[in-house]
């Protein structure tokens, strides 16, 4: 049982991780800055 | 595998279909405002354009909502989820392919608005509502709007990504195929309208419903604790960039903040909604609404720093969208399951209408007076005022008996 969470939280740990720090690349933070008024 | 093990796959599975349409609906709803500069840059049309479109789709969710819910509640809400899901791919397809400002609104605006209401939360959490009984019902909502909340943060990258490498038009594209591909998790959400299998009175209609819940007063106090809700989350999403921007964070500080509020979101949903099963969901919801009143105050009253600035963005992003199975929750504690669709939906379009003035005054007031204070007044104030208003709704007395057939999971 242990195993298939860890198979399970691993990769959505990792996702997260990646996505944290693609949010600080320079284009992401071009777009969010000027788009995040019109998608909220 | 024992008769346990499977009932527990089976909630999994319904909870992780309802979980990913829903994460694909929110999140791609989420990622629109990327799509600014290349549009407006390549098309040649104005922001107003693109800022029209989307003011409209907000619109259109909240006006639609109490529709697509009357039509789940009668047909069932895997038909809506499904259709919503087919509907939603094809508001992508006009945002990605039309050459005029009219199809573009009208693609955006009107498709993806309706759309919008038929798989994100008033869908997703109807069909899981009458899916589950009443003591798993806030575990199942929990999970769902994890899940949502996932894809609100994760989609941000993901889509970014694309746009630089294959181009804003073929992002789309994809974007309209994960919502394609969305569309047959709605097998897993079929929940059972009770008439059809004649397990209800026949004098409990519809109409009947709707006059019982306006003419509660718990209704309305959650209806108008929603709308603050909506109007706290729209401004500060829409304007703490700017707010930042101006004070002299810079762009990275103000995009972690983004990030921090999307990732707090994931986690703060889950937790906020589980513990509406074993405490009173009114005294959460009145807790939260204080709690983010508090934050913004010390927020303002503290010197803006890195530090404040990443705890404040935690802390709201925690309490950002834990509103919501709380609010669906005690709709259908109090009104039961039968019409929960069509019920939160009027509850809903309060958010929407909150998230409208939201938006809109955080700009009439900055071009008014060229500071936020009054609106981060008026947030702490709604804050206030909502946190109270929750601790008289009477939730305890149940207004239609939940007219369970079947056998719930």
């Amino acid at each position: 049982m242990r195993i298939v969470y860890l198979m399970a939280v691993v990769p959505v740990a990792a996702l997260i991780a990646w996505t944290f720090a693609e949010y600080l690349s320079p284009s992401t933070m071009l777009a969010l800055l000027t788009g995040a008024a019109f998608c909220k | 595998m024992t008769e346990m093990d499977e009932a527990w796959r089976r909630r999994w599975l319904l909870v992780t279909a309802g979980g990913l349409v829903m994460g694909a609906a929110l999140g791609v709803r989420n990622v629109q405002g990327l799509f600014l500069l290349p549009i407006t840059l390549d098309r040649g049309w104005s922001r107003e354009t693109f800022g029209l479109a989307l003011a409209l789709q907000n619109l259109l969710w909240g006006v639609a909502q109490p529709l697509t819910g009357m039509i789940s509640d009668r047909f069932g809400s895997a038909r809506v989820i499904f259709a919503g899901a087919l509907l939603y791919a094809l508001g992508l397809a006009m945002m990605a392919l039309s050459a005029t400002p009219g199809i573009y609104t009208f693609g955006v605006g009107v498709v993806l608005g309706v759309a919008l209401s038929g798989t994100a939360f008033g869908a997703v959490y109807g069909a899981l509502s009458r899916l589950f009984a009443a003591d798993r019902r806030s575990w199942a909502l929990s999970v769902a709007g994890m899940f949502g909340g996932l894809g609100q943060f994760c989609v941000v990258p993901l889509t970014q990504g694309m746009i630089g490498r294959f181009g804003w038009v073929t992002a789309i594209l994809v974007l309209a195929c994960v919502m394609l591909a969305s569309a047959p998790l709605a097998a897993w959400l079929r929940d059972r309208p009770l008439e059809r299998i004649g397990a209800v009175d026949p004098h409990d209609t519809l109409r009947r419903a709707i006059r019982e819940a306006f003419a509660h007063r718990g209704f309305w106090l959650l209806n108008l604790g929603f709308l603050s809700c909506g109007f706290q989350l729209a401004f500060i999403g829409a304007h703490l960039p700017a707010y930042l921007l101006d004070k002299g964070m810079s762009a990275r500080e103000a995009s972690l903040a983004l990030a921090l509020i999307a990732l707090a979101n994931t986690a703060g949903t889950f937790l906020c909604g589980y513990a509406g099963g074993f405490l009173r969901r009114k005294y959460l919801l009145s807790g939260i609404y204080f709690a983010r009143a508090g934050v913004m105050a010390l927020f303002l009253a503290l010197p803006l720093s890195p530090l404040s600035l990443y705890v404040f963005a935690f802390a709201m992003g925690f309490m950002w969208l834990g509103t919501v199975p709380l609010t669906s929750g005690i709709v259908a504690q109090m009104f039961g399951v039968r019409f929960i669709s069509t019920l939160f939906g009027f509850v809903f379009l309060g958010h929407q209408i909150g998230s409208f003035f939201g938006v809109w005054l955080g700009g009439v007031v900055f071009d008014a007076t060229h500071s936020y204070d009054l609106l981060w007044q008026g947030s702490i104030a709604l804050g206030v005022i909502a946190g109270l208003m929750h601790l008289p709704i009477d939730d305890e007395r149940t207004v239609r008996r939940a007219m369970i057939a079947g056998q719930p999971l």
